[in-house]
């Protein structure tokens, strides 16, 4: 079976004091076990010409560093907006994507914040809390994990979740070869759809948009709060940034037990993307 | 003030397990303005012809190796009237991978079947125990514990003077005349690289040389020797390098037991304090694979025979 995809997009970058604006369309095979790519010169009919995107970059740039001033750092900041026609089988569809990376620094602290949108309340917050940190300290016996922290994590439980805690794949949308996203539950590989970040990346079966699910949605509000990443997550161990009532404070949160979990809010660009939502973990 | 530039890439990689599994052709310019780019993937066909010259270079130096899993990147690249062009090759063998070039693409094949474990490898600490640094290994220490941490800013430390880190570049992204940074002064890398069209490009190590002058070495026993590390990083925030070893040996009473991969993990002042001698020219380690900033960029590299002592 011989598949064709392709691409054609455009993107407005900032990174490292630069605006940087792409254009460019592609191709890829996958003809049996062969994957091929290549750019595409003429894109075919149907398919759009790159549409405009990237006004908001330098906007959201100025709005980050001003909330991220001194004592604290930008030590990577990447704000990107792009959009894509695709096509494959005769079959076009769109898409627009918004990231943000944000690495921000105070003492020997690193915070990290991922956002698939524009909004930098999450950023003011850490921001404003970073400078706060007084030191290394053992976790909490039992933390809520803020939204930005639970979806770094979701991705980690899939096929070791609890028996308490349900992982969907979210509906909504198309995946890498323009198949419906439908709602799953995940237990473990084959996943139903394509994950396919770039046309030069041979496209996988991966979980799409995942949200974690207990039956007990009640957050106590008087726990810690882990409220940023410190680290990447390292399997099921989070080094977290934790505010617990006027204290701030660095912590290593081993996941063993989780107790609840809010309904989900807001889509992060970890993994093949997933859903941020409040946690309490033991 | 940025310099405003062209440049212009073309890349054909293959990903070879006894047949071709994956190819790619990629190519596109970008003209900078101060701190504007507009890139698109134009093609130079030139710089394209001479990537697939530099492609069937690479495909020639595995066709002879057996089972061979490989993954060959051939690239040609202008900035201003400079032209360069590169390949590199990674071979994978049993869980191990290097980087290197077709001129060597067999020796280093033939190395690494060589290093492939016995079913049982002895653990060890490696602190306490004289580390020796074999086949050029001791510029990945130095790649992280100098050249990151001048990319970073860090002070230069005192280093004994027999040693000289150096990054000698034979090429800038921006069109400007490559030169060399003293990496152990605390100069960061004077050559701006980038991966591709799309990227910015920065101050990036291209080629580390480690080279001693009047530096003594005895070989203790008994003594780890290093020749092959899956990576490294070294951290800003704590001045602290980390390194992946995947292949060295415990050198005991005569006899040669290979070790199971370990973490060195190290300050930038302990890597310092723990150099005892070297001996020799640079060797060529087979290679780096830099992965800073979201830009992979190939690094070689060279060093001597090194003694350290942690």
């Amino acid at each position: 079976m011989r598949e064709v995809y392709r691409k054609r997009g455009r993107s407005v970058r900032w990174e490292h004091g630069h605006l940087i604006t792409v254009t460019e369309s592609g191709q890829a095979i996958e003809e049996g076990q062969v994957f091929s790519a290549k750019p595409l010169r003429d894109a075919p009919p149907g398919m759009a010409a790159p549409h405009q995107a990237g006004e908001g970059v330098e906007s959201v740039v100025d709005q980050i560093q001003t909330v991220v001033r001194s004592p604290l750092s930008i030590e990577r900041l990447v704000v990107s907006e792009g959009s894509a026609d695709h096509e494959l089988g005769g079959m076009f569809w769109t898409e627009t994507t918004r990231r943000v990376h944000l690495s921000m620094t105070f003492q020997r602290y690193r915070a990290l914040i991922d956002l698939g949108d524009f909004e930098i309340d999450e950023i003011e917050r850490v921001a404003g809390v970073l400078p706060r940190v007084s030191g290394e300290r053992a976790a909490p016996d039992r933390v809520v994990l803020e939204s930005a922290v639970t979806a770094a994590l979701v991705p980690h439980l899939i096929g070791i979740a609890p028996p308490n805690v349900t992982l969907l794949q979210t509906a909504g949308g198309l995946d890498g070869k323009g198949r419906v996203i439908e709602e799953s539950v995940l237990r473990g590989p084959p996943f139903p759809n394509w994950y396919r970040p770039s046309y030069r990346v041979r496209p996988q079966l991966v979980p799409l948009n995942v949200r974690a699910r207990c039956s007990v949605t009640g957050i106590e509000p008087s726990l810690a709060r882990a409220v940023a990443l410190l680290a990447p997550p390292h399997g099921l161990s989070l080094r977290v940034l934790v505010v617990e009532g006027s204290d701030v404070y660095a912590a290593t949160v081993h996941v063993d037990r989780i107790d609840a979990i809010a309904p989900p809010g807001r889509w992060y660009p970890y993994a093949a993307g997933s859903f941020g939502a409040l946690m309490t973990v033991v | 003030m940025k310099p405003a530039h062209r440049f212009a890439i073309a890349t054909c990689e293959e990903l070879w397990t006894r047949e071709c599994l994956e190819w790619r052709v990629s190519h596109g310019a970008l003209q900078q303005s101060g701190t504007r780019i507009t890139a698109t993937d134009a093609a130079d066909q030139e710089l394209l012809s001479r990537a697939e010259e530099r492609l069937r270079e690479g495909r020639a130096a595995i066709a002879t190796l057996p089972d061979v899993r490989a993954r060959i990147v051939a690239s040609s690249r202008r900035a201003g009237d400079r032209v360069r062009d590169d390949v590199i090759i990674v071979l994978s063998r049993a869980g191990l991978s290097l980087v290197t070039w077709p001129e060597h693409a067999l020796e280093d094949w033939n190395w690494l079947e060589m290093c492939e474990a016995p079913p049982a490898r002895r653990q060890v600490t490696y602190r306490g125990i004289p580390i020796v640094w074999t086949r050029g290994s001791a510029a990945v220490l130095f790649h992280e514990g100098a050249g990151h941490a001048a990319e970073h800013g860090a002070p230069p430390l005192r280093w004994p003077g027999w040693i000289s880190v150096q990054d000698e570049p034979a090429f800038d992204d921006t069109g400007a005349a490559p030169r060399v940074a003293d990496l152990l002064a605390g100069e960061p890398p004077r050559a701006l690289r980038r991966a591709s069209f799309v990227d910015v490009a920065l101050p990036r190590m291209s080629s580390i040389v480690v080279r001693q002058q009047g530096a003594t070495m005895d070989l203790p026993s008994p003594r780890i020797e290093i020749s092959l590390l899956s990576g490294g990083s070294y951290e800003p925030l704590t001045d602290e390098v980390s390194l992946h070893v995947s292949v060295a040996h415990l050198i005991a009473e005569g006899a040669r037991t290979q070790l199971s991969p370990f973490v060195i993990e190290e300050s930038r002042q302990g890597i310092r304090r723990s150099l005892r001698g070297a001996t020799g020219e640079p060797q060529r380690y087979p290679g780096v694979i830099c992965s800073s900033e979201g830009q992979q960029l190939f690094a070689a590299s060279a060093a001597p025979v090194m003694l350290t002592w942690f």
